[in-house]
């Protein structure tokens, strides 16, 4: 089992720095964190490197106090939101979260959404996900790409899950609005 | 974690291969990670790697080109020339075998990770070179009135930064035997 083996390789790097343990530990996971990363920051290439580089090390410092109440990928994957938040908020951008501005209207789901997936251009959406605001972003990538539950983003984010729940149902609307304008959905 | 992610879009991107080689330099620069040892690589590696090497004195006399092992410096990976002087606190094993086991090692593990570009040994005796149509002048010993002594070899690396060029320095044996090491970026051309 990953977990099982997940918990030997941690250990091997906390207790000895074993650099082959690493290695694979960084093998199995850094494809999600990239991801991630890569996508909270709008496809910024550079950035990601920086945030996911950071990450690691953070993680890896703090290795020997992960107490495995989550998998260990989603602990990784939060120090990835936290170091790109850091980054964000260093830049002086502002996030849609902390944007009332940037609410717009209250999404309704609608029957569109489930053709969503199957009838839109994976080009076009991520480009539309790029597009979103920086908040709306950060919680639609969580959710609904690296399938984090409004309880742990509201975690990572230091915001409720109801304001998860909120700020997913806006950002999918703003997501239909844009690949509308684009052409790339019904 | 939610189990039914709502877009299909993959969450797994590869990253960089040079991104694996940045984070582990830095790891072992702040000491989370052992330092870089040969046994750290499979024997089978190790032999692949070390039959591009061809061993000239008592290190190398190589050029790494192979997609493998050549460090390609990516956006965030800056060449870094290592020289390495020679002076009378110079004091190597007297046993050439282990000497050159010794240094090859260390580029074996450092190609391995792709941060090995090229090694070269220098000869102790040079031609001085003032007009374009000179025949040179011979300038033998090799320190050419360097204070640091006798300029006996160079490695270049690609490292992220200074930091982490001076790290990789600092694991060369060459250290070890009392020679010392000159830290040099390349400029970009």
């Amino acid at each position: 089992m990953t977990g099982s083996d997940d918990r030997r390789l941690v250990d091997a790097v906390a207790r000895r720095g074993d650099a082959r343990a690493f290695r694979t530990l960084y093998e199995r996971h850094t494809p999600a964190m990239y991801g991630l990363a890569l996508r909270l920051s709008a496809g910024a290439g550079a950035d990601a490197e920086d945030v996911v580089h950071d990450a690691w090390i953070r993680a890896v410092e703090r290795l020997d106090s992960f107490e495995w109440r989550s998998a260990l990928r989603s602990w990784l994957c939060g120090f990835v939101v936290h170091r790109w938040r850091e980054i964000r908020r260093a830049r002086g951008r502002e996030a849609g979260v902390a944007d009332p501005a940037a609410g717009g209207s209250p999404y309704e789901p609608s029957a569109s959404d489930a053709r969503l997936n199957a009838t839109a251009d994976r080009v076009d959406l991520e480009r539309a996900v790029r597009r979103l605001a920086d908040g709306y972003r950060e919680v639609l990538v969580l959710h609904d790409i690296h399938g984090f539950n409004h309880e742990e983003i509201g975690a990572l984010l230091g915001i409720e899950a109801g304001t998860s729940k909120s700020q997913l149902s806006r950002a999918r609307h703003r997501l239909r609005q844009s690949l509308n304008e684009s052409g790339g959905a019904p | 974690m939610n189990p039914t992610p709502h877009l299909d879009l993959d969450p797994e991107i590869d990253p960089p291969s040079r991104l694996g080689r940045r984070i582990e330099r830095s790891l072992r620069a702040r000491g989370s990670l052992a330092p870089r040892t040969p046994g750290w690589f499979r024997l089978a590696e190790a032999a692949a790697a070390a039959a591009l090497l061809v061993a000239g004195g008592y290190w190398l006399g190589v050029t790494v080109d192979g997609p493998r092992i050549a460090a390609e410096p990516g956006a965030a990976e800056t060449r870094y020339v290592l020289l390495l002087y020679e002076d009378e606190n110079f004091r190597p094993s007297a046993d050439e075998d282990a000497l050159v086991a010794e240094y090859r090692g260390w580029a074996v593990g450092l190609a391995r990770e792709g941060s090995l570009v090229a090694g070269e040994k220098l000869e102790g005796t040079g031609m001085l070179l003032e007009t374009p149509a000179g025949q040179g002048t011979l300038l033998p010993g090799g320190d050419h009135g360097s204070a640091l002594g006798r300029l006996g070899g160079y490695f270049v690396i690609a490292a992220a930064d200074r930091a982490e060029a001076l790290a990789i320095a600092g694991t060369n044996p060459h250290l070890r035997h009392g020679g010392r090491i000159v830290v040099r970026p390349i400029v970009p051309t």
